[in-house]
């Protein structure tokens, strides 16, 4: 049976590849901004993750999720914006803190219904979005710099040669993937399914 | 240490499949549900899909009246589709999982996968 | 029928097109001079009044009525009307050397009984069009004409102000964008009637389905229309395709595993009511994957025809099939 190709959806989706943080900044350190309003209680705390897409903003939301042992509402573009708003106040109505996964997906009539009952209810919220939305401080924002790229590659391919990996970083479809796709390196990611399996794994067939 | 036994390789579709899963260096006190399942799962470009083919949960009473000092034995027809396929943007692979859950929350899984067909690549 | 089918099919279209904004028109002039006129003296809501507003709603539903009797008659052929008007007492497929029990849904493949709802005029079924060409042609002339009658109302409103001596900037502001998208629409609209008047439909019919490799088909695939063809080809085609869904990353890719030339035609001529009939057989390889559905991959198979016209920009139409697995797989399903 063929090995599976490193760039399937199942090692690219959100979550996967552990976050790589910038600047000594740890998941810890983004968490206890969280746990400092746990202590407190006194009001309600809103803060976003913003990126643009493909950045790792839903990975960075995974990972604090599982820190904060709270739940976390993943909203879909193809899910219409009643339902999502729905799914969020139904987790409104259970927690004092929960992570919004594509807040931009609430209508914004929603998003306001949302915030006033966070105001009102003391309910804390973390949320991803691509701009900083209105009364959200900025928790982190994500980028995707050459060596973040490094890292992810390394990450997906580190059962394979480090020549793979060369090969892959210095091949024209990496190249041209790069500076096509910009911030988005999960689509980038993707294009190189083709690559690999063309190269890698033509070559492992033709064999 | 869960071990899956008497697998082959590929299966014609129709065919039955029978295998055996034997558990070892567990507290069979300790085991509060075994799952044992059949299914095909994509792998690709796209969301992985998966489709369970057969499903058999054992629990509660069911589990108590298993002697697992022997194998337990699991047999059924496979579909005529999906057949195992590798194309250039999807395959569908065929496998058998075993998942033992523990009372500490652990759970272990044995997963072996066969080809269902004679493999199909795009022509 | 002849060449003036084509102008006269066109020129009725137009012509039941401007009935139908005459009478909008109209009656929006009747309604905004009676409703919203202040300085000006009201008409007399009397006999007159209702002839008037009863002659001009007539125009405009003798415009829409007459211009989608005119489309609708072009976009489905008489030979397919007459098919599906005989559906109600056709027993069973007119044809097909594969007599077989109807198969029963097959796991992960796509139900066949909706690719078998049509029946066909000379071979069993008719093939479903992937994508619905008249469906986004009735769609853009339902917007075209919705759009064109609301500007309407509004010139009609603009210019009962300017009557009264008062420009309503905002209005001629937003009318400026309006009627440019109302001229759009309508040119863009009269610009594929004319290439559904000339090129006409596709239709292709199949002896049998579901497909099992390693057998043969007969095919037909006839090309209605009013133009003189470079060449017309019939392939058949597996398509994979896989969609990836998380947040608001949505990205659906679609590669051809497999391409096969099945049929082709060179130079030739087709007149209304002398359609051009493709007759070929086909045989999906022995080896092939079956098509394939879950919820975000699949992999498609299709009748595809590709034309090349003088004067007319090329084309390419997909008739979706489905291909179960190979015999020996298929035989346990007629089995089941």
């Amino acid at each position: 049976m063929m090995a599976s190709n490193p760039f399937s959806s199942r090692y690219l989706e959100p979550g996967a590849i552990p976050f790589c943080f910038r600047d000594k900044q740890t998941l810890e350190v983004l968490a206890q901004r969280f746990g400092q309003w746990q202590h407190r209680q006194s009001s309600s705390l809103r803060l976003a993750i913003v990126g643009p897409h493909g950045s790792g903003k839903s990975t960075l939301m995974s990972h604090l999720s599982r820190r904060l042992d709270c739940p976390l509402v993943v909203l879909h573009s193809s899910t219409s914006k009643w339902n999502n708003l729905q799914l969020v106040m139904q987790s409104a109505r259970k927690q004092r803190l929960f992570l919004v996964d594509g807040y931009e997906q609430l209508p914004l009539w929603g998003q306001v219904l949302l915030l006033a009952r966070s105001k009102l209810h003391r309910i804390s919220l973390g949320v991803t979005a691509h701009r900083l939305p209105r009364a959200f401080e900025l928790l982190w924002e994500t980028r995707v710099d050459s060596k973040v790229e490094t890292y992810v590659i390394e990450r997906l391919l580190r059962e394979v040669s480090p020549q793979v990996q060369s090969a892959l970083m210095e091949s024209e479809a990496w190249k041209v993937s790069r500076s096509k796709r910009g911030a988005n390196l999960r689509e980038s990611l993707f294009d190189m399914y083709d690559w690999w399996r063309d190269t890698v794994d033509g070559n492992s067939r033709s064999r | 240490m869960i071990r899956l036994i008497g697998l082959q390789p590929t299966y014609m579709p129709g065919q039955t499949i029978e295998f055996e899963y034997r558990v070892a260096n567990i507290d069979r006190g300790s085991i509060v549900a075994v799952e044992c399942s059949v299914c095909w799962v994509t792998e690709g470009k796209g969301t992985e899909d998966l489709g369970v083919h057969f499903f058999q949960r054992l629990a509660g009473d069911s589990l108590a009246a298993i002697d697992w000092s022997i194998a337990q034995k699991i047999a059924c027809p496979l579909p005529i589709s999906p057949v195992s396929y590798e194309g250039k943007l999807l395959k569908i692979s065929w496998c058998v999982r075993v998942r033992f859950f523990l009372g500490d929350g652990t759970e272990l899984m044995a997963q072996q996968p066969f080809y269902l067909g004679m493999l199909t690549r795009e022509v | 029928m002849s060449g003036w089918w084509f102008i006269g099919s066109l020129g009725e279209a137009l012509f039941f097109a401007i009935v139908f904004l005459i009478g909008v028109f109209l009656s929006a002039i009747l309604i905004s001079w009676q409703l919203m006129s202040q300085s000006t003296q009201p008409l007399k809501v009397g006999y007159g009044f209702w002839l008037f507003l009863g002659v001009c709603l007539s125009f405009a539903v003798l415009g829409i009525v007459g211009f989608w009797y005119r489309v609708l008659k072009v976009v489905t052929s008489d030979e397919h009307r007459e098919v599906i008007g005989k559906r109600g007492i056709i027993p069973e497929p007119l044809s097909g050397s594969h007599p077989m029990k109807k198969p029963t849904p097959v796991p992960s493949i796509p139900d066949v009984r909706r690719f078998t709802d049509s029946p066909g005029a000379r071979l069993a079924y008719r093939l479903p069009s992937q994508i619905p060409e008249n469906g986004a042609l009735v769609a853009l002339g339902i917007f075209a004409m919705a759009w064109s009658a609301m500007i309407a109302v509004f010139v009609v409103m603009a210019a009962d102000a300017y009557l009264r001596s008062s420009v309503p900037w905002q209005l001629v502001f937003l009318l400026i964008p309006g009627i440019y998208v109302a001229i759009r629409s309508a040119r863009l609209f009269f610009r594929s009637f004319i290439r559904t008047l000339g090129i006409g439909s596709t239709t292709v019919e199949i002896e049998d389905l579901p497909l099992i490799p390693g057998r043969e088909y007969r095919l037909e695939v006839v090309q209605y229309g009013r133009l003189v063809i470079k060449k017309i080809a019939v392939r058949l085609e597996c398509q994979e395709e896989s969609t990836y869904h998380f947040g608001t990353d949505l990205r659906t890719e679609r590669q051809t595993v497999f391409s096969q030339e099945i049929a082709s035609h060179g130079r030739d001529r087709i007149d209304w009511g002398y359609p051009l009939r493709l007759e070929c057989s086909f045989c999906v390889p022995e080896d092939a994957m079956h098509s394939f559905q879950s919820k975000h991959n699949a992999i498609h198979w299709k009748i595809v025809v590709d034309g090349e016209a003088n004067r007319w920009p090329s084309y390419s139409r997909s008739f979706p099939v489905v291909v179960y697995p190979s015999s020996r797989s298929s035989q346990a399903i007629v089995a089941s």
